[in-house]
Formats: structure tokens, sequence, C-alpha cells
């Protein structure tokens, strides 16, 4: 990753730190740069010799952006830029820490989706925020953003788009393993878009929709993959990944659309708003609900694994209530925290062993 | 029109008759007993104290027959409510009444009621307790009254959209979401156009749910009101300037109730009229809510509702008092805003800018302020696990207060409701190793 990210910097393409979740990633491919998202602890060794600004019940994915930017003089490829959109209440009090510390020497920019009833005058102030949001990566990248180029960032996103988005309707087809697939998808935190589209290429080659796969197919939602040995565990015991919604994949793939706007900025903003209901943009229960049932019925899944992150409020409200109405719908829950451990809990290994397993006998939760 | 009734009836004869008794239970109680003994470490307790369960009481009680009466709102503590006044609103403040579940060590019960339901013990307690309450229809409240609309505003924290939207869900009511987008710098004109812009929204909704035509001189009215309220309530606040301080900083959260609840109606202002009178004749005879002050002290976050007394005695001993209070100072500090010819532009401000939604930085340059103008010594930063938004960022801020404000901090794990992540023991052994390093012990 870091060799990659090297490679980019020496092609005269800066790189742009971003934490979770969400922000146009298409503006920083416009102005000529490479997004680094930061959804876990990034490297192997862990980094960060500063003292923890962070309370213990604070998520680790914020613990982890706090690590990554105590160490920001020791990262290679230094980052010209961090994103920290306004996600959560701790994301956004790391972004207060981060601008009150001189020592992180980086431009923060922030990004603040309308968290409002979603009126007219929500659309007015996320086209400002957007507009916002180029001002301050031109000026930390010294760069300027013309709509030719960004209309061919958003041309490049939506190819990528299109590709992940063919490839997670095809879970059920994919001819390879979950730990496989996922460890190449959380490779598109950090691939430039023209990176991305061969890799997936690649594995929509690995599609047979000749050959469904067997076992239990389950719906998984969180925030992001980790620990991978999940779906080892989830594997050997009989099922398998059909459809994903988690925040740093499926659930940040906007919905199709045909209309074509003459102004890339409209553009930008419809796509935000087109994403999939979460509960960091404050979208409304009842549409998530919705939105997993249909997960579940086009993929054939017979149940729904919710991998969250410990202390991840937005998700830990939106559960219980998605649990009772899947629930009264036959399809079985099951929720799984994570602090990211290096490997799955005993106890995590257990109780999706025994999930598999009921669903597997056609018994409802 | 019965209901209607009963509504006006709680509030205009039950309630002051219920208060007239109330008064007239103390006076015979004071005849029949002994008299008690002065506290060793208090001085005498506010005469408001009384006057505030009354006016408390009076709430709840009406509000136990509001629903069908008159429309319901259920609102954040943060939210403008002088929007809701002129169309005749009732409105209950979950947070009011989860703080008073805390404070009656009810909260952890409820909150467990919540828990079984599904909601993780990882959320906002006030949440759990509230949605326990509802759940169970158990509440020392006697009954909230079911709400015709939900109302939440961003300016206090994200998760009062989860928890709102969780109790839309449940309740099958709607619910509207005022953003105020978290200021990193200085305000700016177009964040706060577009929180006007929502509020004029909203006001159109809560007018076609009352049946309501929109009343923008009385409205100008409100917000005048609520102008005064918040200045009254900032007189009464910096009487603890005074030497000894006249009342504590756990009494501030305890009268916080009626400007949080009753903002923007006359008898909020009337009860902090009656309450500033009384706070100026104890610093003009010298009464100090502890005995012997010694050490005083700035609270940051939220109370500790349950530990309260204990907290208090705990200081009181050793002569230590709390003065002044982020949370308290907050319902104070944007009042100068308020302009009630412009009430919605101007409630743009008032409620964008406050505290918890700025910066770090401006948080540190306010609590730098109250420790000079209250001639604190120290200050306990209470890291609350319920409340993400005030807490994360309170590591840097103990520090850099001790640093610029050549003060001792103290950051005191805890939680402003369930118990059961709170160590009694080791926040007591923490305070008394804090209180030590004064000296002079």
């Amino acid at each position: 990753m870091l060799a990659y990210l090297e490679s980019q910097k020496q092609q005269g393409r800066p790189i742009v730190l971003a934490f979770p979740i969400l922000y146009p990633r298409e503006i920083v491919t416009a102005l000529g740069a490479c997004a680094w998202e930061i959804w876990s602890q990034p490297l192997a060794q862990p980094i960060g010799s500063e003292t923890n600004r962070l309370q213990a019940y604070v998520c680790p994915m914020v613990r982890s952006a706090q690590q990554v930017l105590s160490s920001i003089e020791t990262i290679h490829p230094r980052p010209e830029a961090a994103i920290l959109p306004h996600t959560c209440d701790s994301m956004q009090g790391l972004l207060s820490i981060a601008l009150s510390t001189p020592a992180w020497d980086l431009p923060f920019l922030p990004f603040r989706y309308p968290r409002g009833s979603h009126g007219p005058a929500s659309t007015r102030f996320l086209r400002e925020e957007v507009l916002a949001f180029i001002a301050s990566l031109e000026k930390a990248l010294h760069r300027t953003l013309d709509p030719d180029s960004l209309q061919q960032a958003l041309n490049l996103q939506e190819q990528k788009e299109d590709r992940l988005r063919t490839l997670l309707e095809s879970l059920r087809y994919w001819q390879g393993s979950d730990i496989e697939l996922y460890a190449a998808l959380r490779s598109l935190e950090y691939l430039h878009p023209h990176d991305a589209i061969p890799l997936l290429d690649g594995l929509l080659s690995r599609v047979d929709r000749q050959k469904a796969r067997t076992g239990v197919g389950i719906v998984i939602s969180g925030m992001i993959p980790e620990p991978v040995d999940l779906f080892d565990i989830l594997e050997d015991a009989g099922g398998y990944v059909a459809a994903d919604d988690y925040a740093s994949i499926g659930r940040r793939l906007p919905s199709r659309s045909t209309a074509r706007n003459a102004d890339p900025i409209t553009s930008v903003v419809q796509r935000l708003q087109r994403m999939p209901p979460c509960p960091t943009r404050c979208s409304e229960v009842q549409p998530r609900i919705e939105y997993l049932r249909n997960l579940a019925r086009a993929s054939g899944a017979r149940g729904i694994v919710f991998h969250t992150v410990k202390f991840c409020e937005p998700e830990l409200f939106d559960v219980a209530s998605i649990r009772k109405a899947l629930g009264e719908d036959g399809l079985s829950v099951l929720h799984l925290e994570t602090e990211f451990e290096a490997h799955a809990t005993g106890q995590m290994a257990t109780r999706l062993e025994a999930f598999i397993e009921m669903l597997g006998q056609g018994k409802a939760s | 029109m019965l209901r209607r009734l009963q509504y006006e009836g709680a509030a205009r004869v039950v309630a002051p008759a219920l208060a007239t008794g109330l008064r007239a239970q103390r006076r015979l109680r004071s005849w029949r007993r002994p008299k008690k003994e002065p506290s060793e470490w208090f001085g005498p307790p506010l005469r408001a104290t009384y006057r505030l369960k009354e006016v408390l009481t009076r709430h709840y009680l009406s509000g136990r027959y509001a629903d069908g009466a008159v429309p319901v709102a259920w609102v954040t503590s943060g939210f403008p409510i002088e929007l809701l006044r002129p169309f005749g609103y009732h409105v209950v403040y979950p947070e009011n009444h989860a703080a008073m579940c805390g404070v009656q060590r009810k909260g952890v019960k409820l909150a467990q009621v919540a828990e079984v339901w599904g909601l993780s013990q990882d959320t906002c307690g006030y949440a759990r307790c509230d949605i326990g309450s509802f759940l169970s229809g158990n509440t020392p409240a006697g009954r909230l009254p079911k709400p015709d609309i939900l109302l939440a505003c961003t300016n206090i924290c994200q998760t009062v959209v989860h928890w709102y939207r969780t109790l839309a869900a449940i309740l099958k009511v709607p619910v509207f979401v005022v953003d105020t987008p978290f200021l990193s710098g200085d305000p700016d004109e177009r964040t706060e156009t577009y929180v006007a812009e929502q509020l004029e929204e909203c006001m159109q909704l809560c007018a076609r749910i009352a049946g309501k035509k929109v009343d923008r001189k009385a409205l100008g009215r409100v917000a005048q009101r609520s102008k005064e309220a918040s200045e009254l309530w900032g007189e009464c606040l910096a009487l603890s300037q005074a030497e000894p301080a006249p009342w504590t900083g756990f009494e501030q959260f305890l009268h916080l109730g009626p400007i949080v609840a009753m903002r923007g109606l006359p008898e909020c202002n009337a009860y902090y009229r009656e309450l500033r009178d009384e706070l100026r004749e104890r610093v003009k005879h010298g009464i100090g809510a502890i005995r012997h002050e010694r050490f005083r002290l700035l609270w940051d976050n939220l109370p500790i509702w349950y530990e309260l007394r204990s907290l208090s005695t705990l200081l009181a001993e050793v002569g230590f008092t709390i003065v002044t209070t982020t949370y308290s100072y907050g319902w104070a500090e944007t009042a100068p805003l308020f302009d009630p010819r412009d009430p919605i532009v101007s409630a743009a401000r008032v409620y964008a800018r406050v505290f918890i939604n700025r910066s770090l930085d401006f948080r540190l340059e306010m609590m730098k302020k109250l420790v000079n103008t209250y001639s604190c010594d120290g200050a306990i930063l209470h890291s609350n696990h319920s409340c993400k938004p005030y807490s994360v960022g309170q590591i840097d801020l103990a520090d850099r207060l001790a640093k610029e404000a050549s003060i001792r901090t103290l950051l005191l794990d805890g939680d402003h409701i369930d118990m059961r992540v709170h160590s009694k023991e080791q926040a007591e052994g923490r305070l008394a190793a804090f209180m030590e390093s004064f000296g002079g012990l």
C-alpha cells in the first residue's frame, strides 16, 4: 500500500487522507490527487508514540484515526491534507482536536453532510458545502479545479462504481473465497480509480452466473470487514456473503441514475444524496429497513449479520429498530461487535457458527 | 373539550392548590419537629428550591392531561422552543425527564428496559432511560403526554437524531430535525442562513399540526421573554462571583429546569427574578452555599445526577465548592444574540452558536474566561461515557486549561445517568487525591 501511494506521489498525485465516511471522492481525483482512506489501523506495526488523547469509550475507528494523525510526521509518503467528515460526534470531536493541535501539521478539511429533515434547505446547504470543500482542497493542494476535470473524474468514478455494483449484485456467483474478495475490495480505500477499474474487472471475471454458491447466504452490514478471518469462520460454517452493506464498501455506492447534469457540481450533490441509507448521514430508519430487506430478497440471503464497531452510536441505535422490524419478517439477525482485534474472538466465532447452523436448519430466530 | 378543561384545571387549579398544600405541610412539619441542627458544611438551603418544586410540579402535572387538549411536542434541550409557544404547545423535554430519573436513581432500571428492547448499553443513557420509561410506562412524573411531533436540534449532539428517529418509530409520530452544522471556526452566514431556513420550515409544520396560523408578533414577544429569561439566568450565575459563592454549581444544575423547559413563558422569568433576588440577598449578607469556602472549582460536562449530594458533601467537607459550570453557563452565553425584531434569524444564531457546537479552542477560551471571572482554583472535567460531544477532547482541555490558566485540573470518569459505568470508590479516591494536591487540608 505504502509503495503504491509513493508511486502515486511520484506520478504527481498528492496524497489526501480521508477519514470515514462520506465525502465527494471525485473532487479529490479531479484535483489530480489520490485519496487514502483510513478506516482502521492501516499499517502492520502500530504507530503513534503520542499519548492517547481519546477516552477508552470512543470507538476504535476514531482512535485509529487519532493514532495515524499523531504519527503524521513518520508517515511516508507524507499526505498533503486530511478530510474529516462530520460522521458522528466522536469523529467531529477528533476534527476539533486536530484543528487545535499545531503538531499535526496538515490542512484539515471538514465536510458536513446535512443531518436535518432533508428539505430544500438541506440541498442548498449541501451544494454550498461541496463548493466550500472544493475551495479548501484547492487551497491545500495549490491547484484549481476546472469543470472538465471534474466531469472526467465523475465519469471515472461512475465507471468504477458500475463495476463494483455489478460485482456486489453478483456475490452469489463469486468464484472465490470471501476473505480474498474483501482483501481485494479493501484496496479500493487507496487505489486511484484508474487502478481500481482493472482490479474490479479482474474480480468480475471470476463471477460465473452459471454456478451459484452453495451454502447459507447472508447480508453483512457494518462499518468495515475487519477482522478478516471472520469470513473464514463464515465459510467454514457453511455460509457466504450474498450481499454487502459495509459503510466502507456497499453503503457508499449511489443508486443508479440516468439523469445527466450539465453542471458537474449538481451531479456531485445528487450522488451524495443517492447514497444508500446510513445512520452516519442521519437517514431515517425505515428506508434503511426497506433497503436491507430488499438486499436480502434480491440476493436470496437468509439472515443478516450486523458487524458493528464497539461504541458506534449511530449503528447501535439503528440495529435495535432494524432487528425488530426484520425479525417480524422472519429474517434472522445476528449482531457482532468488533474492536478491530487482529483475529475474530472465540465468542464471535461461536456465535457466527451457531447462527449459520440455525439458518441452515431453516429456523427463524 | 373535557380534556382541555382537565389540562387547564391541572395547571391553574390543582397544581397551585397542591403547591399551597405542600407549603402548608412544610410549615406544619417545621412547627412539629424539633428544629434541625444547621448543617456543619452547608449554608442554609435556598428558599427558591421549594418554589422550583412548585413550578416544575405544575409543569409536569398539567402535562399529564396535555395530549388531546393542546398540541404536544417532545423536544431536545437545545431546540428553539420559542417557535412553539405562539401555537400553545405543551412541551416535554426527555432530557430533563431523564435527569429527574437520574436524581431519583431510577435511571438504570429504566435504561435496562430499553436494553431488553434492543438498545446497546453503549448508547446515551438519557436516550435509554427515556425510551425505557416510555416502553414501561414508568415515570416519576406520573405520566408523560404522547407527542404529536418530535423535534430535535443537532446543536447539542448528533445522538439526538438517532434517539428521536428511534422514538418516532416506536411512537409512530413525525420527527423534524433542525440541523445546526458544527462550527469549527467562526460562525458563518451560510450556516446560519441554512439553520434559519429550517426553522421557518419547522414553524410552518408546527403551525399545521396545531391548526393555527403563524403569528410573528407573538413570536417576537416570546423571543423577548426568552432573552430576558436567559439574561436573568446569567445574573443568577454571575452572583457566584462573590466570595463565598451564594450557591453551588450543583444547585445550578437543579435550578436549570425552568430555563430549559419553560423558556418563553412568563412564569419562567418570574421564577428567576425570585431566585436572583434571594441570591443577591445572600451575597449582601455574606451567606455562602458552603460554610467554609476555601477553594473554588469549575465543573465541565453534565453532572453525575445520582451523585450530586455525595459529591457536594465530599467537596464541602474540606472547603471546596463548585462555583461555575460550563453547562449552566451555556444557557446564558448566547442570550444577547436574541433579537425580538427578527426572531427566526436571531434564533438561528443563538442556537447554532452554543458552545458544545463550537471548536475545542472556543471551549477552552470559554473555560479560561469562567476560571478568571469566577476566581477558580481548579477544574473538574467529568468524562461522561454517555456524552461523546462533550467528552471527546476533554483530555486535551484538562491539560491545556491546567497550563494556560495555571490551575489544577481533574478528569473524573463517570456517566450522567448510568450508575453501572461509574465507580463511586474510584471517583471519590481520585477526587480526594485531587483535593489533597491543593495543600493545607
